[in-house]
């Protein structure tokens, strides 16, 4: 589903990260564990084809495939339904109002959905970027740091949504700083100095 | 089509900065009259190509608006990854920057034409020669401001860059208004808009996925 | 012709070949430009009507025609640049456009001084004028916008499309400003119209053409090699060219 080689990126006069051979199959889970600034994020950003100077290899054989940065793609002056038929439409899809609203109720924005974003928390902006998630059907997932600045019900409902994901036979990349407890994680990819 | 949905959307939440492109409008040519003289007649032969620059400057004001806020809070890197064609977001980013920076200004140009002794024919020829030529300008400006966004280089840049770019549709758009419609610089000036449609919004489009990347 | 392109897109072959170009490139220039300029400052004969100012033509005419051929080499490199994601033209790109925008800026200046004498004045709206003063510009964006992005490939990316772009307009900005000029000065004092040249005073006019076209690529390989050799700091081939040599 998504495979590097020797996958590297030079920046600042330095380089990030080298040599990087991975691969991630259908079902598969793979973690990125790293420090602040070992070139995580810059990772996920080559996976999801938003950053081009980089050397090597990466293959991405999945129909489609959804990312998370640090940035969700919500505009402030939007309400929360509004970005999130937004975000879905950019994916081509166009799901109905109940659906859209069924799961914002899943993720605990039921009483949000007319509230504009700009006025929401940083936890709870999280969760409507990640509702795109629980919408679509992409083969692949890309979550930089989705686990950070939720709550202990958010991130258990995150869990619970990756896990029915890899059931179903999607690939999974994410990152975080801990190792999380009751995904299964079948690989784990340590960057920066070992 | 709910990109442009979502452009119109986010147009109406924020009268303020249609307003904006309005009072620059309106205030800078205010200054003329003061700077230069009060006599009409002077006033009359100068007004369309001062309206013009206006204009011009109003829309490189409006440039990076819309698109920096898409640039900070990501969607515009959903845009790069998404189904619909970048060509298409960037025309639209193009139609909306139109929208609220251009479109009240060629409205109120009855009001600046009074301030500057225009007479109505000119007029007429200036609102036509402005609603055919500002739409390339926008889409010039969508350009260059998706080539300076996230450079932090602020205005300057953006006018360096993109100054030779609209020196066509200026000489067209004031020469077609102050010749009266002479049909000429009509046809030149509306191909020059068919070209811009048809080309620009692929170049958008390539410096898109490279904005992202910043 | 794809294997010819294939070699010279490569830094380390066109690095080794373009050294052998060299010595000719300078030679040519170090010909051409003093006898150039001997020639026609010293020994053509003064214009009937002009006397002897028109002899900065020597300088401004070469300069004004390198000005835009240079544009649309550098325009020509970006294209590459974008098209075949070489490394090679990117550094063709930027190393051109400094080298362009002072040719530009020379034949803006001499066009001046020119002036002076024809017009009476160092600035008219001439068209020609105008139309280099913007072809300054086109350069200066594309200068600023490669500094501003920084030394990334993708920067120079941005700016090869702005000078491709910039390249497909400047037939429409010649025009323009064409029409434009036409509608407002009546062509009294145009340039374009000029009684033919005798042979002693274009002959040293066309060395002068053909020696600052090679002092062109003299120096803009010149500079290119360099920004190889920076490039390429960290590559194989260039560490053992320059060990070899310590």
């Amino acid at each position: 589903m998504l495979r590097s080689e020797s996958l590297s990126c030079f920046r600042q006069g330095r380089w990030l990260f080298e040599d990087l051979d991975f691969e991630v199959q259908s079902g598969e889970v793979l973690q990125i564990i790293g420090d602040n600034g070992v070139g995580k994020s810059t990772l996920f950003r080559i996976l999801a084809g938003l950053l081009e100077d980089y050397d090597g290899k990466v293959e991405i054989a999945a129909r489609s495939c959804l990312f998370l940065g640090h940035r969700y793609g919500l505009n402030p002056r939007l309400t929360v339904l509004e970005n999130v038929q937004f975000l879905m439409a950019l994916q081509g899809e166009v799901p109905s109002e109940d659906t859209l609203l069924t799961a914002l109720a899943k993720l605990g924005l039921l009483d949000e959905t007319q509230q504009r974003c700009g006025e929401l928390s940083e936890g709870q902006r999280k969760r409507v970027a990640l509702t795109r998630f629980l919408l679509s059907n992409a083969e692949l997932w890309l979550l930089d740091e989705a686990f950070s600045a939720l709550d202990h019900h958010g991130r258990q409902t995150l869990l619970t949504l990756c896990q029915s994901h890899v059931d179903r036979g999607g690939g999974l990349v994410f990152s975080s700083h801990q190792a999380l407890d009751p995904l299964m994680v079948d690989k784990t990819l340590r960057l920066g100095p070992a | 089509m709910g990109l442009l949905k979502r452009e119109l959307r986010l147009l109406l939440r924020s009268p303020a900065e249609v307003v904006q492109s309005l009072l620059f409008g309106v205030l800078v040519v205010a200054l003329f009259p003061l700077a230069i003289t009060p006599d009409p007649d002077v006033l009359r032969q100068l007004s369309v190509g001062l309206i013009w620059v206006v204009t011009l400057l109003t829309s490189l004001l409006a440039a990076d608006r819309s698109l920096l806020s898409d640039f900070e809070d990501g969607s515009l890197e959903q845009m790069v990854l998404g189904v619909a064609p970048l060509w298409w977001v960037c025309l639209v980013k193009s139609v909306g920057h139109w929208l609220t920076a251009l479109l009240p200004l060629i409205v109120i140009t009855p009001l600046l034409g009074m301030m500057l002794a225009m007479t109505s024919e000119t007029m007429l020829w200036l609102m036509a020669s402005l609603l055919v030529g500002t739409p390339v300008l926008s889409l010039f400006c969508v350009l260059g401001a998706m080539m300076t966004l996230g450079l932090n280089r602020g205005g300057a840049l953006l006018l360096v860059i993109l100054m030779p770019f609209l020196v066509p549709p200026l000489v067209l758009g004031t020469q077609w208004a102050m010749t009266l419609g002479q049909p000429f610089y009509g046809y030149l000036l509306a191909g020059l808009l068919c070209v811009s449609l048809m080309t620009l919004p692929f170049a958008t489009a390539s410096v898109a996925r490279i904005a992202v990347g910043r | 012709m794809w294997r010819w392109f294939h070699e010279w897109g490569s830094p380390r072959y066109f690095y080794a070949r373009s050294g052998r170009l060299l010595p000719y490139l300078a030679g040519l220039t170090l010909l051409l430009i003093p006898t150039g300029i001997v020639w026609g400052l010293l020994y053509a004969p003064a214009d009937y009507q002009q006397g002897h100012s028109y002899r900065i033509m020597y300088v401004h005419v070469p300069a004004a025609i390198l000005a835009q051929s240079s544009y649309a080499m550098m325009a020509a490199a970006g294209m590459v640049s974008l098209i075949w994601r070489l490394k090679l033209a990117d550094a063709a790109m930027q190393t051109a456009a400094p080298i362009g925008a002072w040719v530009t800026a020379i034949a803006l200046i001499t066009g001046a001084l020119w002036g002076k004498p024809m017009w009476g004045t160092y600035w008219v709206w001439d068209a020609r004028l105008t139309s280099t003063l913007i072809l300054l510009f086109l350069f200066a964006g594309v200068l600023a916008l490669r500094q501003a992005a920084g030394p990334s490939q993708s920067g120079g990316r941005a700016a090869a499309v702005l000078a491709v772009v910039g390249l497909i307009n400047l037939p429409i900005i010649k025009f323009s400003v064409d029409w434009w000029f036409t509608l407002h000065q009546p062509a009294s004092f145009s340039v374009t119209e000029k009684p033919a040249m005798p042979i002693e005073m274009w002959a040293p006019l066309l060395a002068m053409v053909i020696g600052v076209y090679g002092w062109f690529f003299w120096v803009w390989l010149l500079r290119l090699r360099q920004e190889i050799r920076e490039r390429e700091v960290r590559s194989e081939w260039i560490r053992q060219r320059y060990q070899n040599e310590f």
